[in-house]
């Protein structure tokens, strides 16, 4: 691993080698600029702060079939408890259990504007809808998953055992001679929020990464645009900077997180097709 | 109660429900949430007072009646486009910045743009060309619409096209229309006293009146459609050459880039009165880039490519009578608008020298556009220390012009395909676009995250 003065000292390079092949993070951590730089060269440190971007891709909730038409069913009147005990208004009962009915909840403005109101009344209830048909792995983004554009100044609440993929306000470049791994902070993950489980940055990576954010604990987390989330560790690459041999499925380029599609390579569908 | 009362009161119900609808969703900036509350109020009045009006139809209830539906039909595009820009597909990053701009823009004299009341919607509509509100409809007279197409709405590289929109609201809060109606008005009257014969009403009212002024006075009074009809057309044209030039102003010459892109080979169906040629535009803009190098420095505003061969005057078809009436009639009052250009350039070179929250406006180089190109963009990252939204969009255009850009970029070059295939060739453009509206719009949010850290902390 490198330390954060080297990092810095390799981020401001001038030298012909280095601008042959640079190394960049945009915006650039405080801790990492030029005026900063000579301070850094004693801190201990090996790692690089990075902020939480602004967009955001939640998975819509998967199709189980949870109501009987006509029928008050389990589901149904743990509600109408739950609204009662919450002294809730007879109408908020209806707009929920409407919501339940609803076949595409994620698509219609009430069902979000319901979605939004238990939110605020931190009630994490996970609804899921008896849907026509089904949603796929190998689907689009647009059919998968709901992208959010969060603000600087706003909050995106992550619910217990809910999962979203998130991205870095920094956006880099690696050379060739440099990889990265990223890791979460103490800070957050006593409070159970995971960011990443896919860590690895690879030489002549481009773009935003990517953050698997996930809250394994039992409160709500807020999490604004902009605030520290996790860390990169940068390490030396067997390599020469310049060097132009770069694995291109590294390349992303993107601001926004993205599905991606997990492809089967020759083995695994030999694998899946074999029969004897 | 009325059968048009009873049925105005439903049409509101039905308006009210639709926008509360729309209020439910999560808007991602507060302005749009506020203007569908001040829609609502206004509709939502207009419920009250029919409700409590008398049970028989009398004249003051159906005109009520009247204004309730007309502000319907007002406001009712509105809800939409409001409704829309919560779509994530729209490019959010874009919202701070052109804010940002509008209320600098908007600003008087000696007014602070971090005072003004100006809010922004940004959105999209399925329509073919960008749109804004000409007039700002009651009661949302402080909010600036902006709407792009929405198969365009993600594009970063037509932002410099939201400077004309702007300049629509230029040119109202300041009033150059009534500034200029002297100028147009006479040459108006000029044009139709020398053409008189071509028009008998207009013969008629002239009858032996020579002089310019008592003619003037006599169409004016007599309410002649040919005359105000030119003098509509003469101000509607005189006020897109002013958005023109405020979008040249603001952006340089990536506007003449997306005007480029948006309107070449010509705008398509039946060419429109009121819209001076798209040529006639293209040199009107060339004209400002000189007058506007000549005010504050040949380093803002570049020398200008030759653009004229992306665009042909194409003879629609099927509108071969219009064309001809306009070779007739409007040929002459085309004149007019393009005659009093000259002075629309040194209006705006007037108001950018009162307001000092313009001159920041138009703070772009080239010094600044190289180094994001080579240094940064080059590599496929975002800069820091842009300054401004011209400088990225420049440097921006320059990628977009240059095929040859990233030829050697270890994952967007040449080398990376087999270069005989052209349909490996059409996807490797297609991922450099990708990456070049990606690359922008990351660095607009970090132009913004800078303006944002700059600041000091507020509690």
């Amino acid at each position: 691993m490198i330390k954060r003065g080297k990092i810095a000292a390799r981020l401001n390079g001038k030298t012909k080698a280095f601008q042959k092949d640079p190394f960049f993070i945009i915006p650039r951590p405080v801790s990492l600029q030029k005026e900063r730089a000579a301070a850094e060269i004693n801190n201990g440190s090996a790692s690089v702060d990075l902020r939480l971007g602004t967009w955001f891709l939640a998975m819509r909730p998967t199709a189980i079939s949870l109501l009987e038409p006509g029928e008050p069913s389990g589901a149904s009147r743990r509600l109408k408890r739950c609204t009662e005990e919450l002294n809730l208004d007879v109408t908020i009962f209806n707009a929920i259990k409407n919501h339940i009915n609803d076949k595409r909840p994620e698509m219609s403005p009430q069902s979000r504007a319901i979605r939004r109101a238990l939110e605020d009344l931190k009630l994490n209830v996970t609804i899921y809808n008896e849907l026509k048909d089904t949603f796929l792995a190998s689907d689009s983004d647009n059919r998968l998953a709901n992208l959010y554009h969060i603000r600087f100044g706003e909050d995106f609440i992550l619910h217990p055992r809910s999962f979203v993929l998130g991205v870095t306000l920094e956006w880099m470049r690696f050379p060739s001679d440099l990889g990265g791994y990223v890791i979460g902070r103490s800070s957050w993950g006593r409070r159970g929020l995971i960011i990443a489980t896919a860590t690895g940055v690879h030489p002549g990576f481009t773009g935003c990464l990517t953050l698997e954010l996930a809250n394994l604990g039992d409160i709500p987390i807020a999490i604004r645009p902009g605030m520290t989330i996790g860390q990169i560790f940068i390490h030396p690459v067997d390599s020469r900077p310049g060097d132009k041999s770069v694995d291109q499925s590294s390349f992303a380029c993107k601001r926004a997180p993205r599905l991606g599609h997990p492809e089967p390579d020759e083995i695994a569908i030999k694998l899946a097709t074999a029969s004897f | 109660l009325q059968e048009y009362v009873r049925y105005t009161l439903l049409r509101l119900d039905a308006a009210l429900r639709q926008l509360d609808a729309s209020l439910d969703q999560k808007f991602p900036y507060r302005d749009a949430q506020e203007a569908l509350e001040l829609i609502r109020s206004v509709w939502d009045g207009h419920r009250e007072a029919l409700r409590n009006s008398p049970r028989t139809g009398d004249t003051t209830t159906s005109l009520r009646c009247l204004k309730a539906l007309g502000e319907i039909r007002n406001l009712l595009p509105i809800v939409g486009w409001v409704a829309r820009c919560a779509s994530p597909r729209h490019a959010f990053e874009l919202y701070g910045p052109l804010k940002l701009l509008a209320r600098g823009l908007l600003s008087g004299p000696n007014e602070d743009p971090a005072n003004s009341n100006v809010r922004l919607i940004l959105s999209s509509a399925w329509d073919y060309k960008t749109i804004t509100t000409r007039r700002h409809p009651w009661p949302l007279s402080d909010f600036i619409f902006i709407i792009f197409p929405g198969y365009e709405a993600a594009n970063p590289l037509l932002i410099p096209l939201a400077g004309h929109e702007l300049g629509h609201a230029v040119w109202e809060r300041n009033g150059i229309e009534q500034r200029f109606w002297n100028d147009y008005s006479t040459q108006v009257t000029k044009f139709l006293i020398k053409n008189r014969h071509g028009f008998p009403e207009l013969d008629k009212v002239l009858g032996r009146v020579k002089g310019i002024r008592p003619a003037k006075e006599l169409l004016e009074n007599s309410n002649n459609r040919v005359y105000s009809e030119a003098c509509r057309i003469v101000s509607r044209q005189l006020e897109e050459f002013f958005c023109d030039f405020i979008g040249f102003y603001l952006f340089g010459e990536s506007y003449l880039h997306a005007f480029t892109y948006f309107l070449s080979p010509d705008f398509p169906g039946i060419p429109s009165q009121t819209y001076p040629t798209v040529l006639s535009r293209l040199g009107q803009i060339n004209l400002a880039r000189e007058r506007f190098s000549k005010e504050w420095g040949a380093t803002i505003y570049s020398p200008l490519p030759n653009l004229s061969g992306q665009f042909q005057n194409i003879a629609h078809v099927g509108d071969l009578e219009l064309i001809a009436n306009r070779s007739l009639v409007f040929e002459g009052i085309d004149e007019i608008a393009v005659s009093l250009t000259d002075k629309l350039r040194e209006e705006i070179v007037l108001l950018a020298n009162q307001r000092r929250s313009w001159k920041e406006l138009r703070n772009f180089n080239f010094k600044k556009r190289r180094h994001i190109r080579e240094n940064c963009y080059r590599w496929a990252v975002p800069a820091e220390n842009c300054e401004t939204l011209p400088n990225i969009l420049n440097a921006a255009w320059d990628v977009e012009r240059d095929e040859s850009f990233w030829k050697s970029h270890p994952a967007l070059g040449l080398q990376t395909i087999d270069s005989s295939n052209a349909i490996e060739v059409q996807k490797l453009h297609e991922k450099r676009r990708e990456a070049l509206h990606e690359l922008v719009l990351k660095n607009i949010e970090v132009l913004e995250y800078e303006y944002i850290i700059r600041r000091p902390i507020t509690t």
